[in-house]
């Protein structure tokens, strides 16, 4: 999520989940990116980050945070272990389709328009351990 | 021999407790190991009330089942938060460093054995009010500094 909650990219991996609209899309990166925050202001100790994993009864997210803001957030099953690794990960593949696309323009609206015209050969290198199940990509733009 | 034993001991940290009745008003609040000062705590207690609600919502919104109720813990690289609600509606929240485990268990015992038992069962309380019990509140200082030492 970007300083006005603008959401980049998402997509959903497994199936049989319930999916939403678009604007329901919006609405979880602006909330989450806000809750990110606050997690670092009511920190006990001095010098926290950010949010970087929750867990609720029924599964886990995970969120990766690059030095200029932007943020990586995956939703996965309650066992997954490596959420941050894997996120890792994809921000290497979206630095390489996305940031040095010489197409890409960070302030368009719809700034993963240029992505649609390449090949697309995303590969996770990384296992996540149990199961991957949506992943939201929110960026920053300048 | 007994060194190596000690080295595989953990130590939880466990900074701070809130409890929230379920109207949000904060009944009370301790910090054990806390080391960065809020200007106002009236106003972070306010603040982390608000962040549990909307925690709430929004784990309960992305979620991709349909049976999630509730969220049980976040991490940031510094502390981890846990949060638990009664049926009564109470709500616990405890910060920890983040490798604390089995945290859920401490704030059931804290609920159950010294909540319960000093506060609700105290025929002088009243309900929805700040508390300010030495009983109860001698006794979680007890139960909380036998977590916080080595344990194995």
């Amino acid at each position: 999520v970007n300083k006005a909650g603008g959401l980049i990219y998402h997509r959903t991996f497994v199936k049989d989940v319930k999916l939403f609209d678009d604007n329901t899309y919006l609405r979880v990166a602006s909330t989450f990116h806000g809750m990110h925050a606050i997690a670092r202001q009511l920190s006990p100790t001095k010098g926290s980050s950010g949010l970087s994993s929750g867990q609720a009864d029924t599964f886990s997210m995970h969120c990766f945070q690059t030095l200029t803001g932007t943020k990586f957030f995956v939703v996965a099953d309650l066992h997954a272990r490596d959420g941050e690794s894997l996120l890792e990960n994809v921000y290497e593949v979206f630095v390489d389709y996305a940031l040095k696309n010489p197409f890409y323009e960070a302030r368009d609206a719809d700034p993963l328009r240029a992505l649609r015209h390449q090949p697309r050969r995303h590969h996770c290198r990384v296992q996540l351990q149990g199961t991957l199940m949506k992943i939201v990509v929110v960026a920053v733009v300048p | 021999g007994s060194l190596l034993l000690s080295l595989v001991r953990a130590v939880t940290m466990i900074f701070d407790l809130y409890i929230y009745n379920r109207r949000g008003v904060c009944l009370y609040y301790k910090a054990w190991n806390a080391d960065r000062k809020h200007k106002n705590e009236g106003e972070t207690q306010r603040l982390m009330y608000g962040m549990l609600f909307q925690m709430r919502q929004f784990v309960r919104s992305i979620s991709p089942r349909a049976d999630t109720k509730t969220f049980t813990s976040y991490k940031t690289d510094k502390y981890s938060l846990h949060f638990m609600e009664t049926t009564s509606g109470f709500m616990f929240v405890m910060n920890t460093d983040p490798a604390a485990r089995d945290v859920a268990d401490v704030m059931r015992h804290i609920y159950a054995e010294i909540f319960v038992e000093y506060v609700i069962r105290n025929p002088l309380y009243e309900p929805q009010t700040p508390i300010d019990y030495s009983l109860f509140k001698d006794n979680l200082d007890d139960y909380v500094s036998s977590l916080s030492i080595f344990r194995s």
